[in-house]
């Protein structure tokens, strides 16, 4: 009986290598993606980070560094970004039994079952590490950017495999953690403030309790860390341990973004039906949103489908990037409405829909240029503020917000964007023969 | 550059890669075959032709590009054609290709001869650029269609 494996794709340092796709001359050198308006740095290549540029650092902060190593220097290019996201969840998803987009590089996937006959826990390994590594060339080839795979039978398993897979480079970007013969002491080798599903303050406890790696905190009574860490603690705990509680689709509680999604009892096929769906998971997300005071500059659709005759599930997906961040439900609804404009196709029959909210900022950022108009902010967020007390009291809601919603233009500095290679006929990659 | 190894996984990639749509025949004569062919075919009849099914056959790995210069003209491409390069195909003898050699990318014919593999433009097609293991030169996609504006 094969052990069900669940496979963790992350994309290594996502941004530069979607920049190094179109454009050779960043290849094997230091290189950072700084974020809007060229703030900070928000991604690094192998080599800045060797160098010792740190994520989040503020530019000015390591200028020096910069221009003392010649470090390339690149404005974030989220369309770009987005668009060979969609394609590298597209290639993933022929292969899934199940698929769960978890952020802009990260998915989550079920890989298919061996067939009968693969019996001893080495040969599932090595068959199970093969289909990963070809799954690894086929996105290399196919797009040009790097993935590493964990495995596991758990979630949690799967990020601590992903984890190693990255930092050992004799594991060649491939790592099963299932049934592995070191498990404790590679487990030993984990650090608490690493595991998926921690946080910080429950990091910290955990080492004033002695308690301070993987290992170690299996071995923590249930009971006990049922009390002090809440349901998403023990079931982090029991996931170590090889025990499944995450499905595809079940979120632990540290979040990079908010994803709401779920998959259709029936087969839908109307556009209508489609956008109550839509309408609310946004509602659902945009209520986690504000609850954690975020504003999001990023939403994105995604959807499963099948076509008629063809069991075959393509994924497909859409992106905006938003000028003026926000967590105003009606909004974002309505964004919501325009990325399934570009999604949706007459005749094919929708198996999942989803709505991922990324690229968040605190509640009190607010970028405006001279020429954009502002829209009544506090009396959005008094709204807002309205809106969640009445729903909290309530309970259960179904609100339909039927405003026209305010769009702005906004350009942020972005003095060294690469260009829109794969989203704007003007500014396709060229080449000189 | 890519090895023997790559083309290896040719059979389990194309088993596990399944075309989108493939272009058939628009036919106006009744078929009479077992009812799930025709279904299939009255879906395919009422939908209006699409550039994308034509020219795109693997939507994730498909890019375009504009080729500027005349260096293969004698292959047909012109100055500002686009190109549809398709990253998911394998390399053979006389495709064209998008190539990067070194920080650089150029557009070549691959040429594959005694087990070595060359490549080529109009001008060099009588001596050919060996491409070994040490070359740093990588594949990036093949061409598949060449859109030429009249």
């Amino acid at each position: 009986m094969t052990t069900k494996r669940f496979a963790l794709v992350d994309c290594n340092n996502f941004f530069v290598s979607c920049e190094r796709i179109f454009n050779p001359t960043l290849l094997n050198k230091p290189v950072v993606v700084l974020s809007s308006n060229d703030a900070c740095v928000i991604a690094r290549s192998n080599e800045a980070k060797k160098l010792g540029i740190k994520m989040g650092e503020p530019l000015f902060a390591c200028k020096e560094l910069i221009k003392r190593h010649n470090v390339q220097i690149l404005s974030s290019n989220f369309g770009l970004y987005s668009d060979i996201s969609n394609r590298i969840m597209q290639t993933l998803c022929e292969h899934a039994t199940d698929l769960e987009v978890y952020s802009i590089d990260e998915a989550f996937m079920h890989l298919p079952t061996l067939l009968s006959g693969v019996t001893t826990l080495q040969e599932q390994q090595f068959y199970y590490t093969q289909y990963a590594q070809m799954l690894r060339k086929a996105v290399y080839k196919n797009i040009g950017v790097p993935v590493s795979i964990g495995l596991g039978p758990t979630k949690t398993l799967a990020k601590v495999a992903n984890g190693l897979a990255k930092k050992h480079a004799h594991l060649e970007g491939v790592f099963d953690i299932t049934n592995h013969a070191d498990f404790d002491a590679i487990l030993r080798t984990i650090e608490i403030r690493d595991i998926w599903g921690i946080g910080s303050r429950y990091a910290k406890f955990l080492i004033a309790q002695g308690i301070t790696n993987a290992y170690q905190f299996t071995q923590c009574d249930d009971t006990w860390v049922r009390k002090n860490m809440a349901i998403t603690g023990l079931k982090t705990m029991l996931e170590l341990r090889g025990v499944s509680c995450l499905n595809i689709e079940d979120h632990g509680s540290i979040k990079k973004s908010i994803i709401v999604s779920r998959s259709f009892g029936t087969n839908v096929t109307s556009k209508l039906e489609l956008q109550e769906a839509v309408s609310y998971h946004m509602t659902t997300a945009a209520e986690k949103l504000r609850a954690q005071n975020s504003i999001t500059g990023i939403i994105t659709l995604n959807t499963i489908y099948t076509r008629h005759n063809d069991p075959t599930r393509y994924y497909t997906s859409s992106t905006l990037h938003i000028a003026m961040p926000t967590s105003y439900t009606p909004t974002l609804i309505l964004y919501g409405f325009e990325c399934l404009e570009n999604v949706y196709k007459n005749g094919l029959i929708y198996k999942k829909i989803g709505v991922m909210l990324s690229n968040f900022y605190t509640h009190d950022f607010v970028q405006l240029t001279a020429f954009s108009k502002t829209p009544d902010l506090e009396k959005q967020s008094s709204a807002m503020r309205a809106v969640d007390r009445i729903n909290a009291k309530m309970g259960k809601r179904r609100v339909f917000f039927a405003s026209s919603g305010i769009r702005q233009r906004w350009h942020a500095k972005r003095a060294l964007k690469s260009p829109a290679y794969t989203t704007n006929w003007r500014e396709i990659l060229t080449i000189t023969i | 550059m890519y090895t023997s190894n790559t083309l290896c996984l040719k059979k389990v990639l194309i088993t596990l890669f399944k075309k989108d749509t493939v272009p058939i025949e628009h036919s106006t004569k009744p078929v009479n075959g077992p009812s799930g062919f025709s279904t299939l075919l009255e879906n395919f009849i009422e939908r209006p032709l699409d550039l994308n099914e034509l020219l795109v056959a693997h939507p994730a790995a498909t890019f375009f590009v504009r080729a500027t210069g005349t260096s293969l003209e004698g292959a047909g491409i012109k100055t500002n054609d686009i190109l549809i390069v398709d990253r998911s195909l394998f390399i053979a003898h006389n495709k064209l290709a998008v190539i990067r050699l070194q920080e650089e990318f150029t557009i070549k014919r691959i040429i594959l001869r005694d087990a070595k593999m060359f490549i080529a433009d109009d001008s060099c097609i009588d001596k050919p650029l060996e491409i070994t293991q040490d070359t740093d030169c990588e594949v990036w996609g093949i061409i598949t269609f060449i859109i030429h504006q009249v």
